[in-house]
């Protein structure tokens, strides 16, 4: 019994075939550009919250992407609850991920999407996370938690308070600075008479009043000096806490100019976005216009009306 | 021959034809040109003058900047209407003044008369009807001049609303008779049975009156042009005040008023015509 194939089964056959090449060769080629043929690990990584992150969302390392987020949940193990990220990474980038990794939520500058950025670890000093491990994050900070740390009203307290207790101290120096004045004049006095009675030393030691004025002058430096010291004691502790207090202040103006520079940064993308936005519209504008001009499409097309003058009647005028 | 050569032949030539388009960037800008003083007159129509003028001042950009004097000679005139529209003018006189110098330059007379009929508004606007008079008798000369019979029709109506205006209702009956056969467009239909409408509301004649201003709402509403039929409305509503039937005529007044409202003239239209007498 003959059983060949007909010709047009085994075309038909040959049609299969062919077919189920291309669509294995695209699968190939499409799986090697989406790394599905590479190794793969798994980390966990925890937030208070998902900061917009999303299943597909990148996982950078040194701005390179070297894996993706496959799954966000939200665990209720724990009192506090929080969003339990997973993500893939490339097993050939595993030895980086190590105990001191810190992974941290970036955000854009204006456009564009939230990815996750680990930091390397330390190779050779820190072990490595094994997988399905927790990699140590960092929270987001998000300009409303700079601005909440920059405490500004706390600031403006604090600095008042320096500058009320710099104008109280200030106030009291000037007192002081009277009576120093006042027993440096009546020294003086004492100086005077002295210099004035150098003839007759005896009947100067006989005048009593000359002790008695020294004596209280000496008591008015004593007390003078003593309130000098408190002052200065009560100076140093300000100024103590004065590069506490600037360097907070610093911290806070650092953050504030690496916002800006965000937001500069952002400003400068989008013209560049609005340019190729409307380069774009001009490129659709133009094809339009191209397929307007075929002959065989401005046949079919309905004809436009010409424009016209516009007649302003004056029962058309308000 | 058979069916099939036949039509094998037509695709092909039709192919032939169809991959045969030549580049034509100047016709495509002046294309352009057109496409946004269509939509600016549209949006004009709505009574909405902030985007008319941005249409009208891209149309003029792009003509200026590839020199199509005709282009440019009709956006001019176009933003001359949006002035005149709000109210400026001075500017909208400016404007149509410089679309006029280059009309005649062109030369359009068609065009140069609408300008010079525009410039006439102004004059009545400003409650100079000398003035209006004068220019309206030159738009009719370059209307002539034209040979266009649609721009001629236009000038004469408008004259006839200017007799009307200088209470000399059989010049205005005379030129609108004269209208008539020319008033071949829904907008110039409408125009012709409005100004007809008023000259017979002012003959007391109030049936035909009635008759004209539907007539004219019906054209104007072909045409979507929203101030004609507002006036349209409110001369149905003068009329029937007219004739003692109020509560036909608030209704149409109420009518008119939405319309206007809705074109951003919420000022009372009583100025708009002249009251029946």
């Amino acid at each position: 019994m003959n059983e060949a194939f007909t010709r047009s089964e085994k075309l038909a056959g040959l049609f299969l075939f062919l077919t189920l090449l291309i669509a294995v060769a695209a699968l190939l080629v499409i799986g090697q550009g989406k790394a599905w043929f590479k190794s793969q690990r798994t980390y966990l990584v925890k937030f208070r919250q998902g900061y917009n992150l999303q299943p597909g969302s990148s996982v950078k390392m040194f701005n390179t992407e070297i894996g993706k987020v496959t799954n966000l949940r939200i665990s209720r193990l724990t009192d506090r609850l929080e969003v339990v990220v997973t993500i893939r990474v490339l097993a050939e980038y595993a030895d980086l991920i190590c105990q001191d990794s810190v992974a941290e939520v970036q955000s854009p500058t204006l456009f564009g999407s939230e990815y996750l950025e680990i930091s390397p670890g330390s190779p050779g000093k820190k072990p490595p996370i094994a997988e399905y491990g927790t990699i140590p994050s960092k929270e987001h900070k998000t300009l409303a938690d700079y601005l909440e740390e920059f405490q500004p009203e706390d600031s403006l307290r604090r600095a008042k308070q320096i500058l009320i207790n710099i104008a109280y101290l200030t106030e009291k120096l000037k007192i002081h600075e009277k009576k120093l004045l006042t027993s440096l004049n009546n020294f003086n006095e004492v100086m005077a008479s002295v210099l004035e009675a150098k003839g007759s030393l005896g009947k100067l030691l006989m005048q009593t009043d000359f002790y008695g004025r020294l004596e209280l002058s000496l008591t008015r430096l004593e007390s003078v000096l003593k309130d000098a010291a408190q002052i200065t004691g009560d100076l140093k502790n300000t100024t103590r806490d004065m590069p506490a207090l600037a360097q907070a202040v610093s911290q806070e103006v650092q953050n504030v100019k690496s916002i800006l520079a965000d937001i500069k940064q952002g400003s400068q993308e989008f013209p560049e976005l609005m340019g190729s936005a409307s380069e774009a519209a001009r490129g659709g504008t133009e094809v339009v216009d191209a397929l307007k001009a075929n002959p065989l499409i401005r046949l079919t097309l309905p004809k436009q009306p010409p424009s016209k003058t516009i007649h302003v009647e004056p029962r058309n005028v308000p | 021959m058979s069916l099939k050569f036949w039509v094998l032949l037509g695709l092909t030539i039709l192919l032939a034809y169809g991959c045969g388009a030549g580049p034509d960037p100047y016709g495509q800008q002046v294309n352009r040109t057109t496409t946004l003083a269509i939509q600016g007159q549209q949006w004009f129509s709505q009574g909405d003058l902030r985007r008319a003028a941005r249409d009208f001042g891209r149309a003029l950009e792009i003509s200026q900047s590839i020199d199509y004097p005709a282009g440019v000679a009709q956006q001019l005139n176009n933003l001359g209407a949006v002035a005149l529209e709000q109210g400026n003018l001075e500017t909208a006189q400016e404007l149509f003044n410089q679309a006029l110098s280059l009309n005649q330059e062109i030369p359009d007379w068609a065009a140069a008369s609408t300008n010079l009929a525009n410039l006439a508004t102004i004059a009545q606007k400003s409650g100079n009807l000398a003035r209006a008079g004068e220019y309206l008798q030159a738009a009719l000369a370059a209307a002539e001049r034209s040979g266009a019979n649609t721009a001629r029709g236009r000038i004469l109506c408008q004259l006839a609303s200017w007799y009307l205006a200088q209470q000399d209702p059989g010049s205005a009956a005379v030129l609108l008779t004269q209208a008539r056969p020319l008033a071949t467009t829904p907008a110039l239909q409408g125009t012709l049975n409005h100004h007809w409408g008023r000259l017979r509301l002012r003959q007391g004649n109030h049936l035909a009156a009635l008759k004209h201003f539907n007539q004219a709402l019906a054209a104007d509403r072909e045409i979507l042009e929203r101030a004609a039929m507002a006036a349209d409305l409110f001369g149905l509503a003068e009329t029937y005040e007219a004739q003692g039937e109020l509560d036909q005529a608030f209704y149409y007044y109420s009518r008119a008023f939405d319309v206007y409202a809705a074109l951003g003239k919420k000022e009372t239209s009583s100025e708009k015509n002249q009251p029946a007498s």
